[in-house]
């Protein structure tokens, strides 16, 4: 306790000496330079990852910004084709009309001729008849009445004809 | 025979035990009886025969436990600093890398300096593991507490004198430490009153650190035994539970007292050097 004890007082200060020595020789050097490079090893993986963390938002931004804008390249195309669209409709209908009214008035023009060809064939027709009428009363000039009633026959069969 | 006197019987028999008991307790603290020269039954070598160039060299518990210490911070010092890659592997790493860092960053870094500490951490570091070991092998019950012993802490308390004294004079030159003990720019005749009193506040360092750290050891370990010899003394199996479990919360708390009174030896001895080093902090 508290009498002197010399060989205490003596391997105290050899022990402590030697532990000094031991300690500064091979003891806490690899823990300090442990501790410190991983220190090191943790600050440079923040800064790593801080540094992808702004390289990854960067990025992340040029996407949005190319998105946005195949976005709206996406809507000027489908505007495009739909204006382009309703030019083809409109034209096909307009070139559709144009062709009806063409067809209407290549039949009305037909029908004309038509009608036109039967009167003409009609009157050609009409005065070979009446050649043959003529010729006919001709013929039959002796019977006056025969010829009167000739002529009413053919006339009545005119008259039934047109 | 009434029940007095049975009572006044065992409480007679019970002092003479109590007694012996605490005899026998200061006996096992002495270094200088048989009981010093074994340790765990194991003969130590002593006497004359031990004796070289007149210092007396004979081994006993105390110094079996210092080299105990001594060794046990050498082997777990290398062992962590063995451990390979950048994160200490296992429990037992990791508990003393983390003791080695609070010793870096909480006691000599503060105190010494982040450069200069680099130098000292194997002195701050060897007192802090040297007293902790010294501390808990001398709670082994049958080991004797090197700590607990003014001539160890007398020993490390007159080194780190010795080394803030050194220190501060090859830092400042010796009359500059000298010097440098009083404030500058006083009365001379105040001098005379204050070279005194800090040529006594530096002899106190010392004495305070030796003392502390001897009569917080030595107590606990007399707390512990008086407990126990509560036991003895009574020796009433219906008594004896309670001294056992004061004893056992006494146990605990003296291992919390062992890490405590390291970190302070060790914190002060650094503060002393650093104030000797840096006299204008």
């Amino acid at each position: 306790m508290i009498e002197l004890n010399q060989p205490l007082i003596v391997y105290t200060a050899i022990a402590f000496a030697f532990l000094v020595f031991a300690l500064a020789k091979f003891g806490f050097g690899p823990i300090v330079s442990m501790l410190d490079e991983r220190e090191k090893k943790i600050r440079e993986s923040i800064e790593q990852a801080e540094h992808a963390r702004l390289e990854s938002e960067r990025l992340l931004r040029d996407y949005e910004e190319k998105l946005a804008e195949a976005r709206a390249e996406a809507h000027k195309i489908i505007a495009e084709g739909k204006q382009l669209g309703e030019n083809l409709r409109a034209e096909i209908k307009t070139k559709a009309d144009e062709e009806v009214k063409l067809m209407i008035a290549k039949a009305e023009d037909q029908i004309n001729r038509d009608v036109e060809q039967a009167i003409k064939e009609l009157r050609t027709e009409v005065g070979d008849l009446s050649v043959t009428l003529a010729a006919k009363v001709i013929e039959k000039e002796l019977d006056k009445a025969a010829h009167e009633q000739l002529i009413e026959n053919y006339l009545s069969e005119v008259g039934r004809l047109s | 025979m009434s029940v007095e006197q049975a009572a006044a019987g065992a409480a007679e028999h019970g002092a003479e035990g109590g007694g012996s008991v605490m005899t026998h307790l200061l006996e096992e603290f002495s270094l200088s009886t048989e009981h010093a020269f074994k340790f765990f039954g194991i003969p130590l070598p002593h006497g004359p025969g031990m004796h070289f160039f007149g210092i007396d060299f004979s081994i006993n518990k105390a110094v079996v436990v210092v080299w105990l210490a001594t060794f046990l911070t050498i082997g777990l010092v290398y062992y962590t600093g063995r451990g390979g890659g950048l994160v200490a592997k296992g429990r037992l790493r990791n508990a003393i890398e983390a003791l080695v860092q609070f010793i870096k960053l909480d006691i000599v870094d503060p105190n010494i300096g982040h450069e200069e500490g680099k130098k000292w951490l194997p002195y701050i570091g060897g007192l802090f593991f040297l007293i902790l070991f010294g501390n808990l092998l001398g709670l082994i019950p049958g080991s004797n507490s090197p700590t607990g012993n003014i001539n160890m802490t007398a020993t490390l308390a007159i080194i780190v004198f010795l080394t803030f004294v050194i220190m501060g004079m090859v830092k400042q030159g010796p009359f500059g430490y000298i010097k440098n003990l009083a404030p500058h720019g006083l009365p001379t005749w105040l001098y005379f009153i204050l070279y005194p009193i800090e040529i006594v506040s530096q002899l106190a360092k010392p004495l305070s650190l030796a003392l502390r750290l001897f009569a917080n050891l030595l107590a606990g370990h007399i707390v512990i035994g008086a407990l126990l010899g509560l036991i003895i003394l009574f020796g009433s199996v219906i008594v004896a539970p309670f001294p056992f479990a004061f004893a056992i919360i006494m146990y605990a708390f003296e291992i919390f007292v062992a890490f405590i009174q390291a970190y302070i030896f060790a914190i002060l001895s650094s503060l002393y050097i650093g104030a000797a080093m840096h006299p204008d902090h």
